[in-house]
Formats: structure tokens, sequence, C-alpha cells
């Protein structure tokens, strides 16, 4: 592998832009994307805008959330939070109509909210400690309390409970963040039918779930996407014997080089353009729907508890987005010249998903260790696999990305997976610079994997012979 | 100076597809590269450009390796090949791009070819008024090479390899699959890189083809040089054998009495073989004397095509017979 290998790699990257861009498919994925940019902000914001003010008037009315409540149970298994809490919760406005009560008898408070009609319009709150803090509330079935009301309600108890009880804690920073993190809110419907009609858990951490979840897939479908168009790339101009004339110019690392980096410009420059339109987005919705955006914020407001909830770690913020961007890049790398390679292991684009089957198949295996992963890591166990996941240079995209900006890995991990990735980048390139020359003019059935590692090395040999 | 190709030798496993083949230019001209499907010509070809490589000997071209980033080459492969749904314009300018020809001076070599190659309605599509208007600004646009005849795309491809204005070209099949119109465009630019005094490298299954520009040849069977030198020498080492008749008496009784051979029998005429020179001059004594009037006689050398059938023929008899 030498610098000659990749001479002319920029005409290649910047005809692959070109293309790419003039393609009526990403025309009209562009497009789509954009308006959708555009128009994201504004639809939340008119519909927070709406909810706001169906808010203010259920407030007024006392028909919804806090101000529906009457009474309040609390009930503190630890013993240690009850009072605490209960006088923060009595002087809080949204409870202002809401008498508190600390229970004693958790069976007698139970059977009362379950069987009293005077009690339709009260909750029990249980605290318990178990590995983690949880918050338990139970309600009447038949009561005129709905999920969404105590949705309402678990927010406030839940700020209050952070406000109150971690606050007072001797605890540093980290350990502040990292308790508040692992609070456990729960609901309980009581019924005459049954003690435990539902048990609807909901986890403190579903938003960074979904969130981790959101940012695992975009990277898979970016990565399916582009491979793909590289090895149809590759595929076309060896079936369409263009590879002939190319060679006179070039060489088959410059190809795959450039084709490689300008899909990967095409990938950044459309997510520049998306950022740059959610950007005038929020400020369109600012001065459309200013009432259903967050103050100072650029997200409506319908968005707030999902921002708050999904609690991007701020220290070091600048970065970990550096170092993010740097792993999406490499992880973009190294699968685009797997792609690369996969694309020239086929010479019909008939069979471009026979060549593509281990690709497809090693970009599914990653998504799924991303996937299991964020669930590993949100439920605060095997963060041993999560250490080992993150710096595994095939898996790091899909886990890293995610827990850097989360602030579960330490950027130390993610400097360490960036030199795991440059490793393994070179020793792909020098893989694919020993095979490539070979598959770009083969013809015939699409070569599997084992037949591509012993023309590796024989290839190698050849060289060291000839040296 | 020039290009010299030096034992080069090519291996698949046990199977040696070109084995010690040289050969060398040491002036502007065309040489001939032939062979039968599978003799070793394109992959001697593409050992030459660098693309595949050598299990023995070298390629110089002014006594340095040959490489496509160092010497200005062009090649019209015999597999022709284009971007199908990308538009002429964009894709001539991109392999233009990758020989370091700018935006700028790509643009005006394309116009100068388009219009020697008769092209330049694909290249610039004109629209009448009223559909510019009706279809905007993007309807003139270069065609796409899926949109062209199989001529038109070899002329592109063309194009394409000469564009650079190389120093070294190399033509595999340049006149097949093309009308007699579009054949005589590929010729007079052919005739005219030769006066350009460009190197040529042709390999053609069509002997007139090789006959008409060609100065220097190698043969190539199973991958060996079977046959090689200057075209006119090797003509006149065979000697003048071919004898063409003509006349409106019946010959065959004077063909039978000298025991000569007719190889065809066409309208035109009764081709005869001869040892030579001698026993041309013999038979038309002989004819002469018996009164036989000719319309026509013709004595020359044999042709290409029956040098390449016989030489391989011969190499290939030798061969199964060494096996």
């Amino acid at each position: 592998m030498n610098k000659e290998e990749f001479r002319g790699w920029q005409e290649v990257l910047f005809f692959t832009y070109q293309q790419t861009f003039k393609s009526k498919a990403v025309k009209i994925l562009t497009v789509i994307f954009v308006l959708a940019a555009l128009l994201v902000v504004p639809i939340m914001a008119a519909i927070s805008s709406n909810n706001a003010k169906d808010k203010k008037d259920d407030s007024a009315t006392g028909n919804s959330g806090a101000g529906l409540i009457e009474k309040m149970y609390i009930f503190d298994e630890t013993g240690r939070f009850a009072d605490e809490v209960l006088d923060y919760y009595a002087g809080l406005e949204e409870f202002s109509e809401t008498e508190f009560i600390k229970a004693t008898d958790l069976k007698k408070t139970k059977e009362r909210i379950k069987n009293s009609k005077d009690e339709m319009l009260s909750i029990l709150l249980i605290i318990s400690e178990k590995e983690t803090y949880h918050l338990n509330f139970y309600y009447n079935k038949d009561g005129e309390i709905g999920i969404m009301d105590l949705e309402d309600v678990t927010d406030v108890v839940v700020d209050g409970f952070k406000e109150v009880v971690i606050a007072s804690l001797n605890l540093n920073e980290d350990q502040k963040l990292l308790v508040s993190n692992r609070i456990q809110t729960a609901t309980t419907v009581l019924s005459t039918e049954k003690t435990k009609v539902k048990d609807h858990k909901i986890y403190f951490e579903e938003y960074q779930y979904t969130f981790s979840l959101i940012l695992v897939m975009t990277f898979t479908m970016v990565l399916s996407f582009c491979g793909e168009a590289v090895a149809n790339s590759i595929i076309t101009e060896k079936s369409s014997k263009i590879i002939e004339l190319l060679m006179t110019s070039i060489k088959p690392m410059a190809i795959i080089t450039g084709k490689v980096l300008g899909m990967l410009g095409v990938v950044l420059s459309q997510g520049i353009l998306l950022v740059g339109c959610l950007a005038a987005s929020s400020f369109l919705a600012n001065s459309l729907f200013p009432a259903g955006m967050e103050t100072g914020k650029l997200y409506p407001k319908q968005m707030t508890s999902m921002m708050d909830s999904i609690e991007i770690d701020t220290h070091m913020l600048w970065a970990k987005v550096l170092l993010i961007l740097v792993i999406f890049i490499l992880g973009f790398l190294i699968f685009g010249l797997l792609a690369g390679i996969a694309g020239a292991t086929v010479s019909k684009l008939s069979d471009l998903a026979e060549g593509m089957k281990l690709y497809s198949l090693s970009l599914v295996i990653c998504a799924y260790v991303g996937i299991f992963s964020v669930q590993f890591g949100t439920s605060g166990i095997q963060t041993w696999l999560l250490h080992v996941f993150s710096l595994i240079p095939i898996f790091s995209p899909f886990t890293l990305t995610v827990y850097l900006l989360l602030g579960k890995e330490a950027i130390w991990v993610g400097v360490l997976a960036v030199v795991l990735m440059i490793i393994c980048l070179y020793l792909l390139l020098r893989f694919a610079a020993d095979v490539y020359d070979y598959l770009i003019y083969y013809n015939g059935d699409p070569i599997k994997l084992n037949k591509l590692l012993k023309l590796s090395k024989a290839r190698k040999g050849d060289k060291k012979h000839a040296e | 100076m020039g290009l010299v190709v030096d034992k080069i030798v090519k291996k698949y496993g046990e199977n040696t597809v070109v084995d010690q083949l040289s050969f060398r230019m040491d002036q502007p001209g065309v040489y001939a590269l032939l062979g039968r499907n599978g003799a070793g010509k394109t992959t001697t070809i593409r050992m030459m450009l660098g693309m595949l490589a050598m299990d023995g000997g070298s390629v110089t071209w002014n006594d340095k390796p040959l490489s496509p980033f160092t010497t200005n080459i062009g090649y019209l492969a015999e597999e022709r090949g284009l971007y199908p749904k990308y538009t002429l314009m964009d894709q001539l300018i991109y392999f233009s791009r990758l020989k370091n020809i700018s935006e700028q001076e790509a643009k005006k070599r394309i116009k100068y070819w388009a219009e020697r190659l008769q092209v330049e309605e694909y290249i610039y599509p004109t629209t009448s008024a009223d559909q510019k208007k009706s279809r905007g600004k993007g309807a003139i646009q270069s065609r796409k090479a899926e949109q062209l005849s199989k001529g038109n795309q070899q002329k592109i491809q063309l194009m394409a390899s000469l564009i650079s204005d190389p120093d070294l070209i190399i033509f595999d099949e340049p006149l097949s699959g093309l009308d007699p119109v579009n054949a005589d465009i590929f010729r007079d630019i052919i005739h005219d890189c030769i006066r350009k005094e460009k190197y040529i490298i042709m390999s053609s299954h069509q002997m007139a083809t090789i006959e008409e520009f060609c100065t220097d040849l190698t043969i190539l069977n199973r991958g060996k040089d079977v046959l090689s030198g200057n075209l006119n020498k090797i003509k006149k080492s065979y000697g003048r054998v071919n004898m063409y008749l003509k006349s409106e008496e019946d010959l065959h009784p004077y063909i039978k009495e000298h025991n000569l051979t007719i190889l065809e029998e066409t309208p035109d005429g009764i081709h005869i073989k001869v040892s030579g020179q001698e026993e041309a001059d013999h038979f038309l004594k002989d004819l002469a004397s018996q009164n036989v009037s000719l319309i026509r006689f013709e004595l020359r050398e044999p042709s290409l095509h029956e040098i390449f059938v016989s030489t391989v023929e011969n190499d290939s008899k030798a061969g199964d017979e060494h096996e």
C-alpha cells in the first residue's frame, strides 16, 4: 500500500458526491427531509400551544393533572423522607387543592382507595428503596384519574423528590446525576375485582432509551443505504466495463477511497442541511407560535419533558460531540470499505444481494448489539459488557455515540475506541489493497469470505516473493 | 526510446496465459497484436497498463517503467463501458479530470471531439424555444449514455480515450460493430493519430484494418509469440504465392495440367496457389503459347489473413503434437 495507489481519489470523491446528489432518489429524499425538518418544529409548537391553552383551561376548572387530586397518601418504606416530601409537595402551587396525608397502615390505605367512594380522586405514593429509588403510585380504576393525569402528577412528584431528597443527601454532582437517573416510577391500578389489575411500569430512562434507539437505527439506516450505494456503483463500473477506462488513470484503491469519502460527504452535507433546516424551523416556530415554544430553548414545550429526561451530559459537551463525530466518520469509513469489498466480490448487479449478504448481516448484528447494550446500560447492569462493546471497532459507532452523549462512558474510552478504530481501518485498507485489484476485474460467481481470505494470504505471499 | 515490452509473463495458477512475450516500438506508428480469442492479447494490454500484475518481465516507456501516472495513455477497451445513468458531459469531464485536465480545458476538447465525431446533438441537445419554456432550464441537458445507440456510445468512448491527447494509444478492436460511415470517421481519426506521430498498439480480428494501419505486428497463440516483425518483411518472406486469374475461357484444364491448387473460385476469378514467381511465370507463358486470353492476372504476397491463419494453425498443430 503506497501513496500512488490513492492518487486521484479526490476526483472520484467529487464525481461520486456530484452524481449522488443528482440522482432522483437522493433529490426526492432530500426534499422530503428538508420539508419534514422545516415543518416539524412549527407543527409541534402549534400543538404545544393548543395543549398549553387547554391545560390552562383545565387547571382553571381543576379538571386535570395535579389540580385534580384531592388527597395524596404518602407511605415511606424507608422511613426517612415522608415528612420532608410531604411538606415540600404541600407547598407547591400545583397541589394547592390537594390534602397530603402520611400513611401508616399500607393495607388499610390501599383498601380505602380501592373501596371508598370518597377516595375516587385520591392516590397513594409509596416510596421504597431497592438498589434504586422507587416511587409507586396507586389509584382507583373506577376513579376520575386517568393515565394522562397521573403522568402530570408523576412529573411533579419526581421533580420534587429529586429536589428535596437527592439534594439533601451528601452526594457530589456525578453521584447525584447517577441517583437521579436511577429513579423508577410505577403506577398500579387498584380495583375491586382484583387487587392489582395492571402494573404499568414507566422507567425514568424511557426517553433516554428511545433517544438511543433513534440514534442507533439512524446510523444503521445510513450505513445500509450508503453501503449499498457504494457497492452498487462499484458493480456498475465492473459490469459496464468502465473500470477498464478508469484504470488507465487511477488505481483501484483510489476508486474505493473516493467513493466511500464521496458518500460520507453526501451524508455529512445532508446532516448539516437538516441541522440548518431544524434551526430555521425553530426560529420559524418561535415567530409563529411563541406560546408553544419553551422559553429560551429551540424546542417546543411538548418536548420539554423528553429533553429534560434525556439528560444529555453537558460536561465537556463539545469534546464529546467532536469525539462522536470522529467515531461516526471512522465507523462510516470502516463500513463503507467493507461494502466496497463486498460489492467487488460480485460481477453482476443481479448478484448484489448475494454479495452484500455478509455486510447486511454484520450491520444487523451491530444494530442489535447497539440496541441491547442500550438496554444493559439503562437497566444499570452489565456495564462491563458495554465497555467491551464500546471498544470493539465495528460496534463502537453503535454504542459509544449514544453513551458519550448521555455521560455513561468516559471520554478516555471514546479516545481509546478511536485509536482502535483507526488501527482497524488501516488493517482493512491493507486487506483491501491485497485483494481489490484482483476483485475489480473478477468476473464470475460471488466470492465467499473464506476464498477472499485465502486470496489475501496468497497475494501477500506473492508480493513478498516479488520483493 | 519508445515502448519496450520485455519477456512479460502472466500465470493463473498452473496456466501460463502470456509466456515471455517481447516486442518494441522504437518509433511512432501502429503496432498490431493479433491472436485468436483467448490468445492473451487483452491480458498483455492489461499488464502493459499496470492493471494486472506481471509474473515476470517488464514494460518500459522511454526507458522508465510504463505507468498511467507518468505516461499519458489512451485506451479504447474491447469491452466498452460508460455510466449508463450519468450525462455524457458529466462523465467526459470526469474522465478528463482523472487525466489532470482542467474542467474548462476539458469542455473545449469535448466540443472539438463532439464536432469531429458528429455527436454534438447528444452532448449539446438543443430544444425549441417552446420546449425550453415548458420544461425549464433543465431541459437542455446532455444525454445519458443509455439513451445512445451502440455506435454512438462507441464514439463517446473513443472521445474519452483521446481527450487527454495521449502519447501512447491502445485500440482494442476499434472498428468492431461500427456501420461503414462511422467506421470511416474512426479510420480518419486513427490516420490523424498516426500523422501526429503517436505510438499506437492495435488489437483486432479484422485483418483488413490491421493491414491498413500497421507497420509491425506480433501474432500470439496460446500466450506465445509465434510470429513478429515488420508486416512488409513478413509478407515478402512468404514470396508471391497467390495468383489471381480471370478469363472468358475455361482455365481448369491448364491448371490441372500444371498440378496447381485452386484456393478459391469467385465470379471475379480464380485464386491459385503457386510456389513462387518462377512457377507463375512458367504457367503464364504456357497460357500465352496456347493463345488463352486473360482479363485479369495478378501475382501477390499472401494476405495477412492467410499468414495469420496458417501461422496459428501450424503452431497449434505443433503444440498438439508436442503434447
